[in-house]
């Protein structure tokens, strides 16, 4: 089992199917990254030898996967809820974001929407200083109003 | 609906249980191709003579007693086949196959590999399909044709002359005997003393299941263990002929320093031992093979439209190599497109059916095997390597041919119906004579 940026690839595992395993990496940049890394198809973690994976260690931290890219998806969320925008309400209402119908099938955005905003309320439940915009304002409350 | 099935058959006379019944249905000899027990037994083929398939006779056999359930249980294990179903076919004993018998006179006999032979021969894979043939019938032998006859007097006339003037490819048909003749053309010239390099699958140099390096500055890329494993076999296929020749001056090979005057054996025991020497190994030795007129050089290469086609290995850049990027491809693509050359010998290929995916346009192209549009653009830099090869057509058997290999067959005991004319022309017509549709009709009897 090899550990690396904290995700456990395991050694049968062949690496063209162990690098998706890291958030952020799928089927063509993990090729992407065996090309560059010279590491033939058929190569399994347990086959890579310590310069390869130190090789890999270095070529993967320079790319934006795991927790700084979760951040940024994040962030980009948290902006359109920061500046009030329709966007960031159907995140925060967990509805579809990008036009579609919701007098039926909206089931996998009520499911998935707005998972990136809780995340952000449970990081900053204990900061004193809320990014979510709070209810001072006087449109706040009249935009966030689930019903009319 | 199954009882409506097996109402039909001569089995329902039986007392055995329905899923004895239903499991005899089926051709027992699937079972080699589909049951678990096939893989184990291909491992454990060395440990005793291995059960082998018997064919379902066409006449009405009654099953003895009512044995259903050590049946049953017997055929669930995993590594023994059940004896009731499985016979072990019989050794035939064949005469063997040397530059003696290689005549018209023998055409039409199977002759098996000399004992000199083998052990050579099981220093690489046999071709893949051949070998479940080898596996069923020992020991391995094959049929002496017109075709063989005239390839090998071919190659005895390529002894005296270099490799750059006698560069075939076999081609026909799939299961025409390309593989096979080719295996006797090794077989041939190992006899004969020259000495052998026999790359039965060429494919596997292609299909990135090696470990690759890129050599700094080039476009080239070395397979440091593929080229380990080549020098390895060569030693082992040669070794005898190999004490004899000596290197012609001093040389470095990776980290090593190679004396004038060193064993060419010793030198491929250079590159054994250290993987990343082997690729200059293998240059030094083919150079100094090519160099010495004593001991004619043949180079067989199996599978080789693999070697004219995009391999799976990729660049830094994510595009596909070409086999001419891959040093050791690269050095047989120069012995097969003449741009290097042997001073006594011969190179022989065969092509490759097997995987649709590894046909090469190109070089069936050239060889004038197939005709595409004209306005079909070729690879430009793949198309260089084909000029200049002959191509030698494999035909299907002959009749004479197909009536040696069913005599043999039958003493093989791989089918169980009495031989007759009618049953022979039977299998010979239905599979039209394609070398491997005859097998299958005998074996299998479908």
């Amino acid at each position: 089992m090899l550990h690396l940026l904290g995700v456990n690839l395991p050694d049968q595992k062949l690496v063209q199917y162990a690098l998706p395993l890291f958030y952020g990496i799928g089927q063509k940049t993990a090729l992407k990254v065996l090309a560059t890394l010279s590491i033939h198809k058929t190569c399994k973690i347990a086959d890579l030898s310590e310069p390869q994976v130190n090789q890999l260690s270095t070529l993967l931290s320079d790319m934006k996967i795991e927790s700084d890219l979760r951040k940024q998806i994040r962030a980009n969320i948290m902006h359109h809820r920061s500046i009030g925008s329709y966007v960031g309400r159907r995140h925060a209402m967990g509805l579809p974001v990008r036009g579609q119908n919701t007098r039926n099938n909206a089931k996998t955005a009520r499911r998935l929407n707005g998972r990136w905003l809780k995340a952000e309320k449970r990081e900053y439940s204990s900061s004193t200083r809320s990014i979510i915009p709070s209810t001072d304002s006087p449109f706040e409350s009249f935009f966030n109003r689930k019903w009319f | 609906m199954a009882h409506r099935f097996l109402a039909s058959t001569p089995l329902l006379r039986t007392s055995l249980s329905l899923t004895a019944r239903a499991r005899a249905a089926v051709p027992a000899q699937y079972a080699n191709y589909v049951t678990a027990s096939a893989v184990v037994m291909a491992g454990g083929k060395a440990k005793k003579a291995a059960p082998k398939i018997k064919a379902q006779s066409n006449s009405f056999r009654k099953k003895k007693g009512a044995d259903d359930d050590k049946g049953e249980s017997g055929s669930g294990g995993a590594t023994r086949l059940n004896e009731k179903y499985y016979k072990p076919s019989v050794p035939v004993k064949v005469e063997e196959f040397l530059p003696s018998t290689a005549t018209k006179e023998h055409v039409g006999q199977v002759l098996g590999f000399p004992s000199t032979v083998v052990p050579a021969l099981a220093q690489t894979a046999y071709p893949t399909l051949l070998s479940e043939q080898f596996e069923l019938i020992k020991p391995a032998a094959l049929v002496v044709r017109d075709s063989t006859v005239s390839f090998l007097e071919k190659v005895d006339k390529a002894m005296k002359t270099p490799s750059a003037q006698s560069r075939i490819v076999l081609t026909g048909e799939a299961g025409s005997g390309k593989s096979a003749l080719l295996l006797q053309t090794v077989s041939h010239c190992l006899s004969a003393g020259w000495i052998v390099i026999y790359v039965p699958k060429a494919t596997t140099w292609m299909n990135s299941s090696f470990a690759y390096n890129k050599v700094a500055n080039t476009t080239s890329f070395v397979q440091p263990l593929l080229a380990s494993n080549l020098v390895g076999q060569i030693q082992n296929v040669n070794k005898s002929i190999l004490d004899k020749i000596t290197t012609s001056e001093t040389a470095t090979v990776g980290r090593h320093e190679v004396e004038k005057g060193t064993k060419l054996s010793a030198l491929l025991e250079v590159g054994v031992k250290d993987q990343f020497a082997a690729q200059d190994v293998m240059e030094l030795f083919m150079k100094e093979i090519g160099a010495q007129k004593d001991i004619p050089t043949l180079v067989a290469v199996d599978e080789v439209n693999s070697l004219f086609r995009p391999t799976q290995y990729l660049s830094q850049d994510g595009k596909e190599l070409d086999p001419e990027h891959l040093k050791l491809s690269k050095l047989f693509l120069n012995y097969i497109s003449g741009k290097s050359t042997f001073k006594h010998g011969a190179i022989v290929a065969a092509t490759s059916d097997t995987l649709l995916a590894n046909k090469s346009e190109v070089l069936e192209v050239t060889l004038g095997v197939k005709e595409v549009s004209p306005y079909k653009r070729l690879s430009q830099t793949i198309l260089p390597w084909t000029q200049g090869l002959t191509s030698v057509e494999v035909p299907n058997y002959t009749r004479e041919e197909a009536k040696g290999v069913f005599d043999y067959y039958k003493k093989a005991n791989i089918f169980f119906d009495a031989a007759s004319e009618p049953l022979f022309l039977n299998k010979f017509i239905t599979s039209n004579g394609n070398p491997r549709k005859f097998f299958t009709a005998c074996a299998k009897g479908i």
